[in-house]
């Protein structure tokens, strides 16, 4: 897991206060008293299915539209009463794509600089930094229209820096873009700590939260898990470990896996798969999390009985595996 | 007083911020709109076939001949001699109108608003009392009233009726003591009720109304486009004053309405020789209120739909609506009084009236009010648009 060196420094400083937040709709509630800090220097991830209120949180984070209930507060001030207090603070890069596209790389970044007031020396120093850290150089005078989608969303997260914001908030950003363009932009976002960046992350993907998050929530309308890291949050829905090894066909009714593994170690086969005509692949899960009492005592019984392991595995559930638990499999409009 | 100064500064800084802002935002949407050929074509080219229809449908429906109603209300020695030189001087020239003379001004002014003849001169009783005054200045009056002012023959009458006087100067001198005197004065004046059946009435109403339609659409779609691509959210999401922003977006439609207007004037003045006599700062500033009116009822249009095709549809029914009450499709005073009274609260008949005024008939008094009036409706729609972009989730 991802772990900044700034969010070590400053673990415990909460940069955003946000204390029993409520937003309702005239037939729908998005938001149920949310309460919850970000600290200063870590990437803070929001998870949740469509519609569970992450783009609320932004927006409301921003300053866009007001809660039913509750407050929120950047380094104490209060982000709607304090609004022009917290101007530049914050650094958006919004879910849709929202570039000019009528004007070239350049021109946009030009034009969010100056609606910021940077000087014209500063901005265009910036601007060339950024766009060569984008991988956008050669195409800064094209216009935006000829872009693909991922140097669209390139520009766009560089477009938040320019005005170097203490926060960056990242509202689903790498939606619809491809391998390449993702693994770019992750590795832009997991560099934004070290350069004293407070980053605020709301995704679907949940191996996006795996690899950056070093905090994050699981969010339905309210917050269902968390805030908590991720290891902690998946020990805590799935206690459990699962081991997957390949073995003989032939063992299959022998005592190592009767007596020894589902007697003796509590195991419990959860898939059986075919790999040849003599092997096939299983995994046993185990109702404990002390890894590495199950592991020693597997490794020693196979030893001594020299049984045939191959391509083994300690396996724990995915923040996928939690997800699916925590808001379940139904589909969500 | 270190305070008073702070503020002072503030107040400064927050001025110019609030003006740097309205550039930038503009210059980039002019920039967008240059790049954008659909608003170029969307802008310039319907005026220039509307144009070159009203040309063709010009040349069509001109008559060959002009009948020009005179009436003598002096019937004395002197009108005689300048009914006389009207109506028989043009042997010279290419094609003359003929005259017709009528008993009273009140029964030809109905003949001539029912295009029954196109022009109307009349030589008001005291013609020759003034002709022969010896005060200096006052002077023998002969009117020239034209129905139609979008016409090439206009021009003829009035040269006409220039040398005819001209000739009346010369040629009758009044003595006194041992000095001649030019005694005769021209005034020309204009009807200018319009008639539908009539396209060369409704230029004037295509130069009223299309600039501001098209300021309308522009800031209607400038908003809308906004929406649709998402970049209101970067707008909105940055320091930029939310009355900046709208001030922007009204702006910009009445630099491109005026474009537009410009284009569609100096066609107008080459094509129809409008001549125009009144004051063209007037114009400009109606011009200017009136856009800007329209405009930001173009964005609230823009900030309600937040999308082009329904903005274009709202727009198009909204242009047809201003066209028909202020008078564009039918004279107002054939539509009945409820339209007339409704047309009232359209802010787009003062430009209309206006315009027709200072074009035609210049009066401070008919003007100053109705420029009031179009003021006031700046204020109201401006206000309503920054209350309205304030729900829109602007930060500042």
């Amino acid at each position: 897991m991802t772990e900044s060196v700034l969010n070590q420094q400053n673990n415990q400083q909460a940069l955003i206060t946000i204390n029993n937040i409520t937003k309702e709709y005239p037939n729908t509630v998005a938001l149920e008293n949310i309460s919850f800090n970000i600290r200063k220097g870590e990437i803070f991830c929001i998870i949740g299915p469509n519609g569970a209120g992450k783009s609320t949180i932004v927006k409301i984070l921003t300053g866009q539209i007001k809660p039913t209930k509750g407050e929120m507060k950047v380094h104490d001030f209060n982000t709607l009463k304090d609004r022009k207090k917290i101007h530049g603070m914050f650094g958006l890069v919004p879910q849709e794509i929202a570039l000019y596209n009528e004007l070239t790389g350049r021109e946009n970044l030009e034009f969010h600089g100056r609606l910021y007031n940077l000087s014209k020396q500063f901005m265009t120093q910036k601007i060339d930094e950024l766009l060569t850290m984008a991988g956008l150089i050669d195409r800064q005078h094209d216009l935006v229209n000829t872009y693909s989608g991922g140097m669209k969303r390139r520009l766009q997260l560089i477009r938040a820096l320019l005005h170097e914001p203490e926060i960056v908030i990242l509202d689903e950003p790498t939606l619809g873009v491809d391998v390449q363009s993702r693994n770019a932009i992750h590795k832009y976002i997991k560099d934004l700590p070290l350069k004293g960046k407070t980053v605020v992350l709301t995704t679907n993907y949940m191996e996006e939260a795996e690899r950056l998050a070093d905090r994050l929530i699981i969010l339905d309308t309210k917050i269902i898990e968390g805030p908590g890291r991720l290891l902690e949050i998946q020990e805590k829905i799935f206690p459990n470990l699962i081991i997957e090894f390949k073995t003989e066909r032939a063992l299959l009714n022998s005592d190592f896996l009767t007596t020894f593994l589902q007697k003796e170690l509590k195991g419990k086969i959860i898939s059986e798969k075919d790999v040849s005509e003599k092997h096939v692949l299983l995994q046993i899960i185990f109702d404990t999390i002390q890894t590495e009492e199950i592991f020693g005592k597997f490794i020693a019984y196979a030893k001594t009985n020299n049984i045939p392991i191959e391509e083994f595995t300690l396996k724990r559930p995915n923040l996928e595996d939690v997800f699916i638990k925590l808001t379940g499999k139904e589909f969500r409009e | 007083m270190c305070v008073v100064l702070e503020d002072r500064k503030k107040i400064t800084q927050t001025i110019k911020k609030w003006f740097q802002d309205l550039r930038t935002i503009l210059k980039k949407d002019l920039v967008s709109t240059k790049r954008v050929k659909k608003y170029f074509f969307s802008g310039v080219i319907p005026p220039l076939v509307m144009l070159f229809v009203f040309t063709l449908f010009l040349q069509i429906s001109n008559p060959e001949t002009y009948t020009v109603v005179v009436v003598d209300d002096d019937k004395s020695e002197f009108s005689e001699i300048m009914v006389n030189y009207i109506s028989n001087i043009s042997s010279d020239f290419a094609p003359w109108f003929t005259t017709v003379e009528i008993d009273t001004y009140d029964e030809a002014i109905v003949l001539l608003q029912d295009f029954t003849y196109l022009g109307l001169i009349y030589i008001p009783s005291g013609f020759q009392a003034n002709v022969t005054s010896v005060i200096p200045d006052q002077k023998g009056m002969v009117y020239l009233i034209v129905q139609n002012i979008n016409n090439d023959y206009v021009k003829n009458y009035m040269q006409r009726l220039d040398e005819a006087v001209l000739t009346f100067n010369e040629e009758v001198h009044v003595s006194v003591g041992s000095v001649d005197l030019f005694a005769v004065n021209l005034e020309k004046t204009y009807v200018i009720d319009q008639s539908v059946n009539n396209a060369k009435g409704i230029t004037l109403g295509i130069i009223a109304m299309y600039g501001i339609i098209c300021g309308m659409v522009f800031g209607a779609l400038n908003i809308a486009k906004e929406y649709e691509d998402s970049t209101i959210i970067e707008i909105s999401n940055s320091p930029v004053r939310r009355t900046a922003y709208m001030a922007s977006k009204q702006l910009i439609s009445v630099v491109l309405g005026g474009i537009v207007i410009l284009i569609l004037s100096i066609l107008l003045f080459l094509i129809f020789h409008i001549e125009f006599r009144g004051d063209l700062s007037i114009v400009i500033i109606s011009f200017i209120l009136t856009t800007w009116i329209h405009s930001g009822i173009g964005c609230l249009i823009g900030l309600k739909f937040k999308r082009t095709m329904p903005v274009i549809l709202v727009c198009i029914i909204a242009s047809m609506l201003l066209w028909f009450f202020t008078g564009g499709f039918a004279p107002l005073s054939i539509l009945g009084e409820n339209v007339e009274l409704f047309s009232r609260f359209i802010p787009a008949t003062y430009w209309t009236e206006i315009l027709v005024a200072e074009t035609l008939y210049p009066s401070l008094t008919y003007v100053i009010p109705r420029l009031g009036i179009l003021i006031v409706w700046s204020v109201i729609i401006t206000l309503i648009s920054w209350y309205l972009i304030s729900k829109e989730g602007f930060r500042s």
